[in-house]
């Protein structure tokens, strides 16, 4: 083969080309089918025993009936969502701040923080759950013992909410800290030496220097956050189950138990489809935004 | 051309690499095991759920000293006779533990969508869907003249196609010392005494002990336990194909439930987890009155209680009811690979050794030869009340709807019953809102 | 008096993160020590910090029994394969993309970060279906009937690749961009080729962001137990954290909870990664810090 004859781009192409293809097609193979055929279902009635019948746009009809509080899960998503990712990467950014500090035993602090994303959900939760229990769980004795009437936690949909954020925060708190200590770290100290011979005061520094040189990982941390909050279900299944009554239910929950467990597979596919078309919707509007700004900033 | 072949090349490697890697642990494991990884003829292999126990399942029962419980003497010896019987035939079985209710659910409908079925499919609640949508094949005759039909599961054409193993009713279970400590030495009839007898016994308890209610659990074990109550009003959730939830009856029925839950220590009449409440009951005994099935006097015993037993009181001018409850249903899926081995495991499951393991736990047989012979239980007074119940045919499961039936009774047990008891919403508010969205999921 | 001001924000710092710390840490801690109860000690406990009056090793010795260490090579084995190749794609693809001109290049990275917001539960059950008709395996025919296909099949928690690790893809993508042309360059004018420059300049260079991805993939994948649980039912050829996912749902429907034996194997199932975290902790940072100065 005369490769040295080629352009150097075909050659380049030839390369790209036979990297990507393969695992495009690897990949494809194991997703793509399951996809066609999970949005297949959406327009169909399909309960996993008897085959599939088709029953058009149906499915989407219901799904924006209120009465069928499909909306209603998928409001809860959106807020719950935005609640805990907003919390969470406000905190993280703080911590990441203090990580970033010269001190003696940061490394400790580094490693305790990350410690919850290492452990898994379904068990991280249980000690919640243990927790939280009404009668035996260590919160309860503890009001107790302080003279405080106990707190029937999974009755109140305030208190569901909140420990479902604390324990999402809890778990993704020290990650998001990392990559914005990472984001720190990669600023060129020069800038900052530069902003304080300027005269600079501390808080200056953090809004001009600090800030626009975290901009891509904030734009990671985000992205990547909404499309995480817009799929979270296991929290919400292992610490609430949805209780009380379903007040803590959000739309993913609800594909997960349509989906896997009670096998309407029909609006499950309905169902993700949307959220999915959904989540791509905010993910774009994210990025323009975030693209539009540079642009008018590098301009 | 030839980097995109060799590329390829390394891809299908690394994978075949990787299988073989895999195999050959898993041959070190078998031996280590004392398994025989047998390459003989003999390859067919059944797979089993729930019916006997896994190595796992043993194990936990040993560390806790409950191998000889009732319970695990069927789960036992089932496995070990199929096991044996199953070899006789040159074939394999597998009991394989993927959990009860919802978990099973998932697995067994997952794998008869794959067109994988296990070769046995066990359940309790969703086995009458399955019957409905026609996936199991019909019982042969002599399982069903062997057994009482109460205990079978009809399609739509009337062939029986699944059978329980076992089978039971609700009972009202009372601790004699907390009635006493209230000053009461007899059960309750009525639920007028249930609940001022209740009432009495959580005012002497001050907070140490308390009377007792209808749970309202958020699953299947509240609706299960709520139902009598329901069908005592002479009503249910769907009654002849029509919704009943409005029905006045039932909003009455709920509104003492909600009015028995006072008498349970905050958030253990609907916490997800029943556990805890039977706990309450057999061994910290703060707890005057559970509704359990009858195998509630076995765990009474064993934890060497004064307990009683007693009907489930009635209301005002109610008629009798139940509901059925830990029906082990058995059916042979049409997808099973050798449905007569497959029938041969539900032979062994009601023979008459394995079976009348039941009685030592206060369950009913569904064996028509251990009922007819009612000197073999007359004398244990729970089980006499639970058989008599059963096998006249007028003690039926819970309700089912005619599609959805799995997110109907979500909503049901959620937004119904546990609301009832968490909030202090009406009841015909509460009823209404989910009223409408069952409907919609009947249409 | 600025001596004074340095020492208080000094102990502000160290208060305030001993503070965070112990919050971080407290399940853990509470994990362990519930680990070693007994189940009916535990149960009646209800305290915050769950102090056994026997400490009790039997839960944990349980995960070296032979059933509880077959799960935990499992998982390794798992683990390991799949962080190599989300590895080997992100630094194969990701370096392409970004140093390489060629025709559709936006098409494929357009559908890499589409594919990101496909919920993933609506593939779960078709995916099952899909996994049980392959034709040819696990005795089925050309069409896909007649056996389980990869269902139960050891292989099953190994082949599938789902498109959410094409992320990855994107980050060592962005990384390479920011990076200074001049070593390749320099690499290019000595004849290097392409498996030589990924080889010997590409991934020598960007071990940071490499262990980033490494670390993400791999608890993701350590701790992933929907998929080994819904594909293997037999847990011998499962991994820890499906059968952790088994026992918790079997303790949650009869007899007590038994929590102590849940978080005992809780606790060691997250040693591993733990220590891998601690390797690489360095590294992390600086692959971030890599990543993050353009953009």
């Amino acid at each position: 083969m005369a490769l040295k004859r080629l352009s150097r781009e075909k050659r380049e192409a030839r390369i790209a080309y036979m990297i990507i293809i393969p695992f495009f097609i690897y990949i494809a193979f194991w997703n793509l089918i399951p996809l066609v055929q999970g949005i297949f279902y959406g327009f169909t009635n399909f309960n996993a025993l008897s085959p599939p019948t088709w029953v058009g746009l149906n499915n989407f009809r219901r799904f924006f009936d209120p009465v069928n509080q499909y909306i209603t899960l998928l409001w809860r998503q959106i807020w719950m969502g935005v609640l805990a990712l907003s919390i969470n990467t406000v905190l993280s950014f703080f911590i990441g701040l203090a990580l970033n500090a010269k001190m003696k035993g940061r490394g400790f602090f580094r490693v305790s923080v990350y410690i919850p994303a290492v452990a898994a959900v379904s068990v991280t939760t249980a000690v919640f759950v243990s927790l939280l229990d009404p009668i035996n769980g260590g919160l309860n004795r503890f009001l107790i013992s302080v003279g405080q009437n106990p707190i029937a936690w999974s009755h109140s949909q305030f208190w569901m909410v909140f420990w479902v954020i604390v324990f999402f925060v809890w778990r993704n708190v020290g990650m998001a800290a990392i990559i914005w200590l990472g984001g720190l770290q990669g600023i060129d100290p020069a800038l900052h030496e530069a902003a304080q011979i300027d005269g600079a005061s501390k808080f200056q520094r953090l809004r001009y220097v600090t800030l626009p040189g975290l901009r891509f990982v904030a734009g990671y941390i985000i992205l990547t956050g909404i499309i995480a909050v817009m799929q979270m279900f296991d929290v919400v299944m292992f610490i609430s189950a949805g209780n009380p009554f379903g007040q803590t239910d959000v739309l993913m929950y609800r594909i997960y138990r349509y989906g896997a467990v009670h096998f309407n597979l029909g609006m499950a596919g309905t169902s993700s489809t949307i959220l999915g078309a959904l989540t791509l919707v905010f993910a774009v509007i994210y990025l323009r935004f975030n693209f539009k700004r540079e642009e008018n900033e590098h301009a | 051309m030839k980097k995109f072949l060799s590329l390829f090349g390394v891809l299908l490697l690394a994978v075949v690499f990787l299988a073989a890697c895999d195999d050959d642990t898993d041959n070190g494991y078998d031996d280590d095991n004392g398994e025989v990884a047998d390459a003989s003829a003999e390859d067919i292999r059944l797979v089993v759920p729930y019916l006997g126990l896994t190595d796992e399942q043993i194990e936990a029962a040993e560390s806790l000293g409950e191998m000889d419980t009732p319970y695990n003497r069927f789960m036992y010896g089932l496995r070990r006779e199929a096991e044996s019987a199953m070899a006789d035939q040159g074939a394999e079985v597998e009991f394989v533990d993927w959990g009860w209710a919802e978990s099973l659910d998932q697995q067994q409908r997952a794998l008869i969508a794959a067109g994988d079925a296990p070769d046995i499919v066990v359940g309790e609640i969703f086995m009458p869907t399955y019957a409905a949508e026609d996936i199991l094949l019909p019982l042969p005759q002599d399982i069903v003249d062997a057994v009482n039909p109460s205990f079978l599961v009809f399609n739509d054409n009337d062939q029986a196609v699944a059978v329980a193993a076992r089978a039971s009713v609700f009972s009202l279970f009372y601790n004699r010392d907390l009635l006493e400590a209230a000053g009461f030495d007899s059960a309750p009839t009525t639920w007028d005494e249930f609940q001022m007898m209740s009432d009495a016994i959580t005012e002497a308890g001050n907070g140490e002990f308390f009377g007792g209610g209808v749970p309202s659990f958020p699953h299947a074990g509240g609706a299960l336990r709520a139902t009598p109550f329901f069908r005592q009003m002479g009503t249910d959730f769907i009654v002849d194909g029509e919704l009943q939830l409005e029905s006045q009856e039932l909003i009455e029925t709920l509104y003492f439930i909600r009015a028995m839950n006072h008498n349970l220590p905050l958030g253990l009449g609907n916490s997800a987890s029943e556990d805890p409440m039977w706990n309450a009951f057999e061994v910290e005994q703060n707890i005057a009155f559970v509704i359990n099935g009858t195998w509630q006097a076995g765990g009474a015993e064993r934890n060497d209680m004064n307990w009683g037993v007693a009907p489930l009181p009635l209301p005002a001018g109610g008629v009798e009811g139940n509901c059925l409850v830990a029906a082990m249903y058995m059916a042979v899926p049409r997808g099973a690979s050798h449905p007569e081995l497959s029938f041969d495991i539900i032979r062994l499951a009601l023979s008459e050794n394995l079976s009348e393991i039941w009685l030592d736990d206060s369950v009913p047989s569904p064996r028509q030869d251990i009922i007819d012979h009612t000197a073999r239980w007359s004398d244990n007074e729970t089980l006499a009340v639970a058989i008599e119940a059963v096998s006249t045919g007028e003690v039926s499961g819970l309700a089912t709807f005619p599609q959805n039936d799995a997110q109907i009774w979500e909503i049901i047990n959620t937004q119904i019953l546990a609301r009832t008891t968490m909030t202090n919403d009406p009841i015909a508010t509460i009823v209404a809102e989910a009223s409408a969205q069952i409907q919609s999921l009947l249409d | 008096m600025r001596k004074t001001g340095r020492i208080i924000s000094k102990m502000a710092w160290y208060i305030v993160m001993l503070f965070v710390a112990f919050i971080m840490l407290y399940p853990l801690i509470f994990s362990l020590l519930a680990g070693l109860n007994t189940r009916q000690e535990f149960g009646h406990m209800g305290a915050l910090f769950p102090v056994p009056s026997v400490p009790q090793f039997q839960n944990l010795l349980f995960m070296f029994s032979m059933r509880g260490l077959r799960p935990l090579l499992n998982t390794f084995l798992r683990t390991g394969w799949y962080t190599v190749i989300v590895c080997m794609m992100a630094v194969l693809i990701g370096y392409v993309m970004a140093r390489y001109k060629f025709k559709g290049k936006n098409f494929f990275l357009i559908s890499i970060l589409a594919v990101q917001v496909i919920p993933g539960v609506l593939t779960l059950i078709p995916g099952f279906i899909f996994m049980s008709q392959l034709p040819f395996v696990g005795g089925n025919n050309w069409r896909g009937y007649g056996g389980s296909g990869l269902i139960n099949n050891p292989l099953s928690i190994f082949l599938p690749l789902g498109w959410g690790f094409l992320i990855w893809v994107f980050l060592f993508m962005q990384t390479m961009k920011s990076m200074p042309k001049d070593f390749e360059e320099a690499a290019q004018l000595d004849g290097c080729g392409f498996w030589r420059m990924i080889f010997q300049v590409i991934i020598p260079m960007n071990k940071p962001i490499i262990a980033v991805i490494a670390v993400n993939v791999a608890l993701g994948v350590w701790n992933d137990w929907l998929i080994p649980f819904l594909y293997v039912t037999d847990m011998q050829h499962s991994t820890l954290p499906a059968y952790l996912g088994m026992l918790t749902s079997q303790l949650q429907q009869f007899g007590e909870n038994d929590y102590p034996r849940i978080f005992a194997m809780s606790t060691v199932a997250t040693i591993p990664p733990l220590i891998i975290f601690l390797f690489l902790q360095r590294h992390i940072i600086e692959g971030i810090a890599s990543a993050g100065v353009k953009g």
